[in-house]
């Protein structure tokens, strides 16, 4: 568990940002960084990153295409599980969860 | 060097000739390539697949003189644009018995066109091993007898001594022992760490004794139709690489981030996909791309005109084989030289993936199939004994290096190895062919545990290539598709792949590297025109790449190859024991996905036929009337 993870209070969730992409949010391209965020009533998958990422706007410039789509070039992932198998991105997040971005990676 | 002025009758942008080589008669001559067919067909894979459809019959095996191999490059070889000494090899291929399209780097394409050709056409069969050597314009049949028994570095070495060239000045591609010796995952190797490795092509080049190309940096112009629109895309090109996602990531770092990037996914393949739990001796900081990168002593090993920071080479630092000089593991690299077997000692896989360029072996291959030996070894279905001696223990480096010289030299149970993964596996039988990787057809899966990503399981086994021909969704919007497509979804995958088809062909095609095209086929397209002066579009592009693999899958067919064999293995289909992706299946939603994907490539679902619609759409009456009547 990361020290994010392990100050979590009852209404928050913790985003981490991994590899490469943390480079958005003022990391240094390896490993993770992690915040918590508080989670607000109702809130989904989606409402969560668009809240996140208007604070870290390296990272908003790159997550949302211009008709407001996730990017086709980072994964986003709940609980270690790739969105689409327990969770899509309306899904409700629940106090404690986990949300990741991960850069998507193909060919090489 | 850039011309603004025609030299001879050849459209802008091209050579003007593919050089055309006998080896059975041993005569050389140029067959000019016109508007019709360059406009039609673009170059590499697109020329390719034409040539291989019109002289390669369906009784022809892949190691029949009447066989052709293809070496081709296209019309931004040897511009200004990143990367653009592109190599397209097509045949019909050692692995899959189909077609092949697979490609390397380096200054193949820039080299060759600044001699005054496009590519090159092989058929027929020497007497004697010969290498073929061409210099501005010329072109002739050499002994090669002194280089047998050299690996790939080897040759190009000698060749360096011989010619009185080096670097830039001379482009070797050749095949190592694996590729004297018949391997049937034997590659193409050149300029020190470029590989065009599937399907085998490199037995072929083997079976008809040609040991090596070179091709002197000739002095011939390459006429351009706009020189300052050439400048300005490629300017253009190079600044989205850049800036903008994804093709800044491989702009920073190539490959490297692969590791760490797809293992919280599942997507990374461990112990021959037995496992997707990181092994408790991996550091995974280690594997982070700059630790990778900073792990060696480093220096950039750019392709004709490339500015990205992608290709390396390295030092090792220590160990056994402190001081040699290696070329930096590309992701799947690093995955088919060690962790597809559980090692996972950056030296020692960094090392492994340098000796299997050396030897000229698919990498990917050799990951599963040392895996699978391991794995065998393990459960008992294999004993020390078949394997000559070697303790075949998971991890163990020496172990997987003595395999490799096993199975170059055919040597022991190396010959049952040498045929490949497929047929390996099919030897032993019973419970051992069930842990084997591999896809019907007999191609087997690059560098990556699809089990999680679906696409490229999808892509890998309904491919005519002989491995992926959709490719990853680069910019997917720009194709109709939306911009988050979820990996694991019975619905998106297909859709996927299906709306993909035809970009890769398009990017194997123009003498590129596809890394260095990770943007918009828009801005790919624009630079095409450029060169030609002819006003390609996106769907210009689409539509020569859909051509392109119509041609192919026609070929295919013709060959005996058909939608019985678009399935995985028993393996390769399995449902993850363990990790992000554990109980996720495809197989529940095959044919649901296989469905999908005829219905929107507009393929036969029961024949594999493409649609007489699509032919007629893609101007492909021939292709037509021999699958339709």
């Amino acid at each position: 568990m990361s020290d994010a993870e392990s100050r979590l209070d009852g209404s928050e969730v913790t985003v981490e940002v991994l590899t490469w992409v943390n480079r958005l949010v003022g990391g240094s391209g390896s490993g993770s960084v992690a915040f918590r965020e508080a989670l607000e009533p109702d809130d989904s998958v989606e409402s969560l990153l668009r809240r996140f990422s208007q604070h870290h706007p390296a990272l908003h410039a790159q997550l949302w295409e211009r008709d407001g789509a996730i990017t086709e070039n980072l994964h986003v992932l709940v609980n270690h599980k790739m969105i689409g198998d327990t969770h899509t991105l309306r899904s409700r997040l629940a106090p404690g969860d986990t949300v990741s971005l991960l850069g998507q990676f193909s060919g090489g | 060097m850039l011309v603004t002025e025609k030299k001879r009758n050849q459209p802008a942008g091209y050579a003007g000739a593919l050089l055309r080589v006998d080896l059975t008669t041993g005569r050389l001559w140029e067959q000019p390539i016109d508007d019709e067919f360059a406009r039609s067909y673009v170059g590499g894979t697109g020329m390719g697949a034409r040539i291989l459809y019109d002289e390669v019959g369906a009784d022809v095996q892949w190691n029949d003189p009447e066989n052709r191999l293809i070496l081709a490059t296209g019309p931004l070889a040897g511009t200004p644009t990143w990367g653009s000494g592109g190599l397209s090899v097509v045949t019909k291929g050692a692995i899959t018995g189909g077609a092949t399209s697979t490609q390397a780097n380096g200054f193949f394409g820039a080299n060759i066109k600044s001699s005054g050709f496009d590519g090159i056409v092989f058929q027929g069969r020497s007497d004697q091993w010969v290498y073929l050597y061409i210099h501005n314009g010329t072109a002739e049949l050499r002994d090669a007898s002194h280089l047998l028994g050299l690996d790939t570095w080897e040759t190009q070495d000698h060749l360096y001594e011989e010619l009185g060239l080096s670097g830039h000045q001379l482009s070797v591609y050749s095949i190592g022992p694996s590729g004297e010796n018949l391997i049937r995952f034997a590659g193409i190797q050149g300029d020190y760490g470029h590989v065009a490795s599937k399907n085998g092509c490199g037995a072929v080049m083997g079976s008809k004794r040609v040991k090596a190309v070179a091709i002197v940096r000739g002095n011939r112009g390459i006429y351009v139709a706009d020189p300052r629109g050439v400048f300005r895309t490629a300017d253009d090109i190079a600044y989205q690489m850049r800036t903008e996602l994804p093709g800044q990531n491989f702009y920073l770092i190539g490959t490297l981030g692969g590791v760490t990037g797809l293992a919280p996914v599942g997507g990374l393949p461990i112990k021959n996909l037995t496992t997707n739990i990181l092994p408790a001796e991996a550091d995974m900081s280690k594997w982070e791309p700059m630790e990778l990168r900073e792990g060696f002593d480093h220096r950039g090993h750019q392709c004709n005109a490339c500015g990205m920071h992608h290709c390396h080479m390295q030092v090792i630092r220590d160990g056994v084989h402190a001081g040699d000089v290696v070329d930096e593991p590309e992701y799947e690299g690093w995955v088919g030289a060690g962790w597809a077997w559980g090692c996972t000692d950056r030296t020692k896989v960094s090392w492994m993936n340098t000796q299997c360029d050396r030897a000229g072996v698919d990498v990917n291959e050799f990951g599963w199939v040392i895996g699978w030996v391991m794995e065998c070894y393990e459960k008992e279905y294999l004993t020390r004994q078949d394997l000559g001696g070697i303790q075949a223990v998971w991890g163990d480096a020496d172990a997987a290096y003595e395999l490799l010289q096993m199975l170059c030299t055919r040597q022991g149970f190396g010959d049952v190895l040498a045929e490949g993964i497929k047929r390996a596996a099919e030897h032993l039988g019973g419970p051992a062919q069930d842990c084997a990787v591999y896809t019907m057809k007999g191609s087997s899966p690059r560098g990556h545990d699809h089990r999680a990503l679906w696409p490229e399981m999808l892509d890998t086994c309904v491919s005519s290539t002989g491995t992926l021909e959709s490719g990853g969704p680069t910019r997917p919007q720009e194709l109709g598709l939306p911009a988050t497509l979820q990996v694991q979804s019975p619905d998106d995958v297909p859709r996927q792949v299906a709306l993909t088809l035809g970009r890769r062909h398009f990017e194997d095609s123009i003498g590129t590297c596809f890394f260095t095209t990770s943007t918009t086929i828009a801005a790919i397209a624009e630079a095409v025109s450029a060169v030609t002066g002819w006003n390609y579009t996106k769907d210009d592009a689409m539509y020569l790449g859909r051509r392109t693999a119509a041609l192919m899958r026609a070929f295919n067919l013709r060959s005996g190859i058909g939608p019985e064999l678009e399935r995985p293995s028993a393996r390769y289909g399995s449902t993850p024991v363990d990790g992000p992706a554990a109980g996720v299946s495809t197989a529940p939603h095959w044919d649901h996905m296989l469905d999908t994907w005829y219905e929107l490539v507009e393929y036969d679902r029961e024949s594999g036929r493409p649609l007489p619609e699509l032919l007629d759409r893609l101007a492909l009456p021939e292709v037509k009337a021999e699958l339709w009547g």
